[in-house]
């Protein structure tokens, strides 16, 4: 068994916030939140999650708060969207520091709140996207804040069973193609929500979910697909 | 979430040279390096500018054909920036306001003719799928007819791109809402035919035979009149049609997972359960027959058993118990071929064990 290089694999995650000269670093600045929380969470897995300062992160995350709409966005002056604001909450979470947004909080929760649709969906932000990814940051986001209720998780539940298809998967919406990625997110809302048993045909969808595993070790997100080397993305 | 947003942008950047250099970084020789660095210095300068431009206009709301001329610009750099569409959606609603139907659609087929070009390069961006379909929630004379013949080419180019058969369900179901309830059957019929026409022409499109699940199922529910297969409710006269479908397809590719997965939906529950016990008996034991008769080529060709085979046949032995009442006694044989030969399996093979 070969071992793991922990030091370099803490001097990479590191040194990516460390690539300005290059034109990519600035072409994703959409998704710079994300990516610290994944960066984060590759830290915690090798117990190095000191390497970030962490004073530098909670300056950024407040600086990605919009006051406009009450959310994180992915970077300073973007607009507030669920995707980040899951990821600014989570990374204030595992650093313990949900208390700098204690002032914030109400609006915080209005703004994710308010993306909910009479269907028990939520929308990505105030322009209508909506996706089963989003149902579950809004609510593993409400997790993380404490103010989970029935009246916002059943009928994000019932929403979430509606998009089960005829292999068991689950898809973006009701009637849309199963994904890995998208079963992912539809089982972490319905294990937050502490209703995994209401799954039905739960046979297909184990089944379904084992043959993403092809014949390299690679794992596909749909069936006839080519393993995916970052994991399980809608393509 | 990062997942969705990081191959995305591998599939990207391939068509687009201003960011080709991003997925061969870590090979950079040094002086190739140190070239790059001096490169994107000045498209570095250039962008963070015009960004910096366009995302300080939207603070100050400045919503004019300027600013909105700067976001088209920014847009087509880097598609992914999504508050940069929001901004162009305020902008639009702004001038929405003074405009009656005929402009405003005027303005959205500007909108979906500039989306096409960006879907073009990046077929795979949420947002612009995104944007296009806000287009459509505000456009009030909306050219059906030309969404679709869009659809067409993109599948053509793709015939599994996700976002665009999500697309193709939702102008589906937008038409739909201005129909009278026997056109929309007939639009239903005529997408069920449309997955006829993608399988037949690639069976292995599991995209097709997903959204043939889903329409045959609104088919048998919504169909009392139509003069159809659907139209009796007799699920039994179907399932032996699509089953000679199946057998064609299995024997073509007997490793192709998709009509094996479709396969197991035939013969689930939900046919299996509304049929008489003498057809289920009939149809399970057919298809068992057949896919053992393949199987058997299969063993004299490679000399090993098809998974595909082994794996429907061990969920047909649990239908064809279930149907009768009787265990045949074949399926825990079955089971040890498969923990021997797919050994990444074993748990769920055991499991299934009699």
């Amino acid at each position: 068994m070969t071992s793991l290089d922990k030091s370099k694999h803490v001097a990479y995650i590191k040194s990516l916030d460390d690539q300005k000269q290059f034109l990519e670093y600035w072409l994703s600045e959409h998704l710079r939140m994300n990516g610290i929380y994944w960066g984060a969470c590759a830290l915690f897995l090798m117990r190095a999650e000191n390497e970030f300062d962490k004073k530098t992160l909670v300056e950024f995350i407040l600086n990605c708060y919009d006051t406009t709409y009450g959310g994180f966005g992915a970077f300073p002056k973007h607009d507030s969207h669920i995707l980040s604001t899951l990821s600014a909450l989570q990374l204030l979470k595992m650093y313990d520091s949900l208390d700098v947004i204690n002032n914030k909080k109400s609006q915080i929760l209005q703004f994710i709140k308010g993306l909910q649709l009479p269907d028990g969906s939520f929308q990505g932000d105030r322009f209508g996207e909506v996706d089963t990814r989003f149902v579950y940051t809004a609510i593993q986001s409400l997790s993380i804040l404490e103010s989970l209720s029935p009246d916002i998780v059943d009928p994000a539940v019932d929403f979430i069973l509606r998009c089960q298809n005829f292999d068991g998967g689950f898809g973006l919406v009701p009637g849309s193609e199963s994904h890995s990625a998208q079963i992912f997110t539809c089982l972490a809302t319905l294990a937050i929500a502490g209703q995994v048993d209401k799954i039905k045909d739960r046979e297909a969808l184990e089944w379904w979910l084992s043959e993403r595993q092809v014949e390299n070790g690679g794992l596909n997100g749909r069936p006839e697909k080519l393993p995916d080397r970052s994991s399980w993305e809608p393509g | 979430m990062l997942w969705m947003l990081y191959s995305k942008k591998s599939d990207t950047i391939r068509d687009d040279p201003f960011r080709a250099s991003l997925e061969r970084r870590t090979r950079l020789t040094k002086d190739t390096r140190l070239q790059k660095i001096k490169k994107d210095a000045v498209r570095i300068a250039r962008y963070r500018a015009l960004t910096d431009r366009v995302l300080d206009n939207k603070q100050n709301r400045v919503y004019n054909g300027k600013t909105l001329a700067q976001t088209e610009e920014l847009l087509d750099i880097n598609p992914e920036l999504y508050t940069v569409w929001n901004y162009r959606r305020d902008i639009l609603l702004e001038r929405f306001k003074t405009c009656d139907s005929d402009a405003i659609h005027d303005i959205i087929k500007n909108e979906l003719a500039l989306s096409v070009e960006h879907l073009r390069r990046f077929p795979k961006c949420y947002w612009i799928w995104n944007h296009r379909k806000w287009c459509l929630e505000y456009d009030p004379l909306t050219n059906w007819d030309a969404e679709m013949a869009m659809i067409d080419t993109f599948l053509k180019a793709d015939s599994r791109n996700y976002h665009v058969w999500q697309y193709r369900r939702y102008v589906v179901d937008r038409m739909k809402l201005g129909q009278t309830s026997q056109e929309q059957l007939d639009t239903d019929l005529q997408e069920f035919n449309y997955t006829t026409k993608m399988i037949n022409r690639d069976i292995s499109n599991y995209s097709a035979l997903h959204n043939r699940s889903r329409l045959v199922k609104m088919l048998f529910e919504n169909s009392p009149e139509s003069a159809t297969v659907f139209h009796t409710k007799n699920k039994y006269e179907f399932l032996v049609q699509e089953l000679q479908m199946v057998k064609t397809a299995f024997y073509t590719d007997p490793d192709d997972s998709s009509v094996w997965i479709y396969l197991k939906w035939l013969l689930g529950d939900y046919f299996i359960g509304s049929i008489s016990t003498e057809q289920a008996r009939q149809v399970v034991e057919t298809a068992i027959a057949d896919i053992n008769e393949l199987n058997q080529l299969e063993l004299e060709d490679n000399g090993v058993d098809n998974q595909w085979c082994l794996k429907s046949l061990v969920f047909l032995e649990q239908q064809l118990a279930k149907a009768t009442g009787v265990q045949s006694g074949r399926k825990n044989a079955i089971l040890k071929k498969l923990i021997e030969q797919d050994p990444m399996r074993i748990k769920r093979y055991e499991n299934s064990m009699d």
